[in-house]
């Protein structure tokens, strides 16, 4: 029975620590704009991210090392250099997206500007990266996040012309309204909200912090292989929500405040009491995964002590480098910048960075000296050849569209 | 070496041209930027009708309208920033310019209206409403004018 | 040019640049400590500068705040160098194993600065957290 609750509790929090800003934000933009035509990215992306967080989860448990300290260790000082510059800035991007999400979603809730609300959401962030216990912490924020669900509720509600969207998703076309590029550009993005790099960093230090070895390998699959695809039918909920009420009226989202009201609109106060709710914990949650990512990922390529498991006196380059990288957040929130703008190229240079972390993850998963008789089989490495490509081709692809589109707009 | 300088000249040449034709704008060209803030106008009281009647239907709570108002205030900033900055090329020009700052101006009326409502200042909901719909309309119908000569 | 056969000695090989170049090194107790950056070999006879004609040992492991000159070349002023000596090394695996604790070395002495300076006197640095 307990081992049956561990199970249950694994793949709940997976689903729940599912989403993002980055992906409220982008499924709820592609949804009023081109409808469900690009739900297809998101299965896309969430295979891949399948793939690669079971890849890197995999690594950890058999290696006992986390994701950086291999790429230091096979690419060497200056490449490996080079790739923690790129992911550490677009973490820190992330992270500053999350922060003001927290702060949009407690505006909601209590109509206070956001920049009075940075501080406190920073303040709460470094507590529980400061005294939580790491289990408890994961748990907590995905299990209030599973309040989302509110959105797959919502899309019902709402009671659409199931035909319409079902063709939209499944016979994708550019909307006449839009370019092809823009369409490109968007695809991109929901595939980089889909397949966040700090995911791989957090799911593998994860790992180590929670000690997991060979014998917790099938947990660990089961819960990427069937949380994170019910993950991704929530962003889908979240682009069909915006795509029957928005796509129809003309309206184009560009805030957050926008992304409740057709859930208001389905469920009346409840639902979007609920709603602000796993808004809130969505966010918290991914804010402290990419707080401890800033520190996981700086501390793996120096070799210092790292990990929430320790206390932070044992810990204290890691424990430092979090509380500057939350500060720096803070700082560029109180600029009074868009968080939403934020977030729409949070997800596109995250999609750009993805390779830097693919590539070595796929090397390693292949190396017989840390992984031993657990290196990829032969179905994995084919499918990680073609996402490979994918990725590659988004990343190289993503620079010139965004300049083509002027950012989508 | 050579020849890459030709064709960096060449280059050169093309931009600058492209600019100057961009100067010149038909009146094609001219509806066409003045559609893009008018529909983002539109955008903006679309989601602000919807918001004021969530919450006179009791499906929202205040500080949600509220902080979808102020969004959509902003929104409608940006738009009549666009309008205003634009600089026609002649008379036809000039007259929808106008057409599309009163349109703005009226939706940015009507939706801080409808955000004092929401904070219970006055008005009742059916006047709000009423506002945020001409608007609408009014958004719409000069959006149509100006797409009859894109002919989008 | 005629290279000399390749030998397959019994026993474990290590590849100094493969094996212990940018590998985590950990502390007695599993504490990662620093990465390895560069290696000390002497001679056996005790030379400074084994010109490889000569048999020679790996004496120390070097690390410290070398990163720019490793990844921009030149060479970094010796005062950067931290070594810790191979005597204590006591395993190399996918890390390098330390037989001693990692708070006695030299080159952890940024973890403890900022330990004694920042972290440790915020309220409940010092404690595990609940």
């Amino acid at each position: 029975m307990k081992r049956l609750l561990g199970v249950a509790l694994g793949i709940l929090t997976a689903i729940g620590g599912f989403l993002d800003i980055g992906d409220l934000v982008t499924n709820a933009v592609v949804g009023s704009r081109f409808g469900l035509s690009l739900a297809w990215v998101v299965v896309v992306g969430v295979v891949g991210i399948c793939l690669f967080a079971s890849m890197s989860g995999r690594v950890a448990a058999v290696s006992g090392r986390a994701t950086f300290e291999i790429i230091r260790e096979r690419l060497g000082p200056r490449a490996a250099g080079a790739n923690l510059t790129a992911s550490f800035l677009i973490n820190l991007l992330t992270l500053t997206a999350e922060v003001g999400g927290i702060a949009l979603a407690l505006q909601l809730a209590s109509s206070v500007e956001p920049r009075l609300w940075i501080p406190v959401a920073a303040l709460a962030l470094w507590l529980v990266v400061w005294r939580t216990k790491f289990s408890t912490m994961e748990n907590v924020t995905g299990l209030v996040g599973l309040t989302l669900v509110v959105f797959a509720v919502a899309v019902f509600l709402l009671g659409p012309d199931w035909s319409e969207l079902a063709d939209q998703a499944f016979s994708p076309a550019v909307p006449a309204a839009e370019g092809h590029a823009v369409y490109w550009y968007y695809a991109i993005a929901l595939f980089g909200a889909a397949m966040t790099p700090y995911e791989v960093f957090f799911f593998s230090s994860g790992a180590v912090e929670e000690r997991w070895t060979v014998k917790d390998l099938a947990q660990s699959r089961l819960n990427v292989l069937v949380g994170f695809p019910f993950g991704g039918i929530l962003s889908i909920a979240i682009a069909a929500c915006a795509a029957i009420v928005f796509l129809p009226a003309g309206i184009e989202v560009s805030s957050l405040s926008q992304i409740v009201l057709p859930v208001a609109l389905a469920g009346g106060k409840l639902a979007l009491a609920v709603v602000i709710v796993g808004i809130v914990a969505a966010t918290f949650g991914a804010a402290l995964e990419t707080s401890l990512s800033s520190g996981y990922t700086l501390a793996q390529f120096m070799g210092w002590s790292w990990g929430k498991f320790r206390r932070p006196a044992q810990a204290a380059r890691f424990h430092l480098t979090m509380i500057v990288c939350i500060l720096v957040a803070v700082g560029v929130l109180m600029t009074s910048v868009d968080p939403i703008k934020v977030t729409e190229f949070s997800v596109v240079f995250s999609a750009i960075a993805l390779p830097l972390t693919y590539l070595p993850i796929l090397i390693v998963a292949n190396d017989p000296e840390y992984m031993g008789e657990h290196v990829n089989g032969k179905v994995t490495n084919a499918l990680a050849l073609v996402y490979l490509v994918i990725i590659v081709t988004a990343s190289v692809a993503a620079i010139p569209l965004m300049i083509a589109t002027g950012a989508g707009s | 070496m050579r020849v890459v300088r030709v064709l960096l000249g060449l280059a050169a040449v093309a931009a600058a041209a492209g600019c100057a034709v961009g100067s010149a704008a038909t009146t094609v060209d001219e509806a066409r930027a003045l559609t893009a803030p008018l529909e983002q106008a539109s955008s903006a009281v679309g989601t602000a009708t919807l918001a004021t009647e969530l919450l006179g239907d009791g499906r929202s709570i205040a500080a949600v309208t509220d902080t979808a108002l102020l969004d959509q205030v902003h929104v409608l900033e940006e738009a009549a920033d666009a309008v205003a900055t634009f600089v026609p090329a002649d008379g036809t020009g000039a007259a929808w310019q106008a057409d599309a700052l009163t349109a703005v101006r009226d939706a940015q009326l009507a939706v801080a209206d409808a955000r004092g409502w929401a904070n219970g200042a006055g008005a009742d909901e059916a006047a709000v409403v009423a506002a945020l719909d001409a608007s609408a309309t009014a958004l719409d119908s000069l959006t149509a004018t100006l797409d009859e000569v894109t002919g989008g | 040019m005629n290279l000399p056969p390749d030998e397959h000695p019994p026993g474990l090989v290590l590849d100094a640049r493969l094996h212990l170049l940018d590998r985590q090194v950990l502390d007695v107790d599993g504490v990662p400590v620093c990465t390895v950056d560069d290696l000390e070999v002497h001679g056996v006879d005790g030379s400074d500068l084994p010109d490889g004609s000569r048999p020679a040992v790996v004496t120390s492991l070097l690390s410290g705040a070398v990163l720019a000159t490793r990844v921009f070349g030149g060479r970094p002023p010796s005062s950067r160098w931290h070594r810790i000596r191979w005597t204590h090394v006591a395993d190399v695996g996918t890390t390098v194993a330390l037989g001693v604790r990692g708070d006695t070395l030299d080159v952890t002495w940024t973890e403890r600065w900022v330990r004694d300076r920042v972290i440790g006197r915020l309220p409940g640095g010092r404690h595990d957290p609940g």
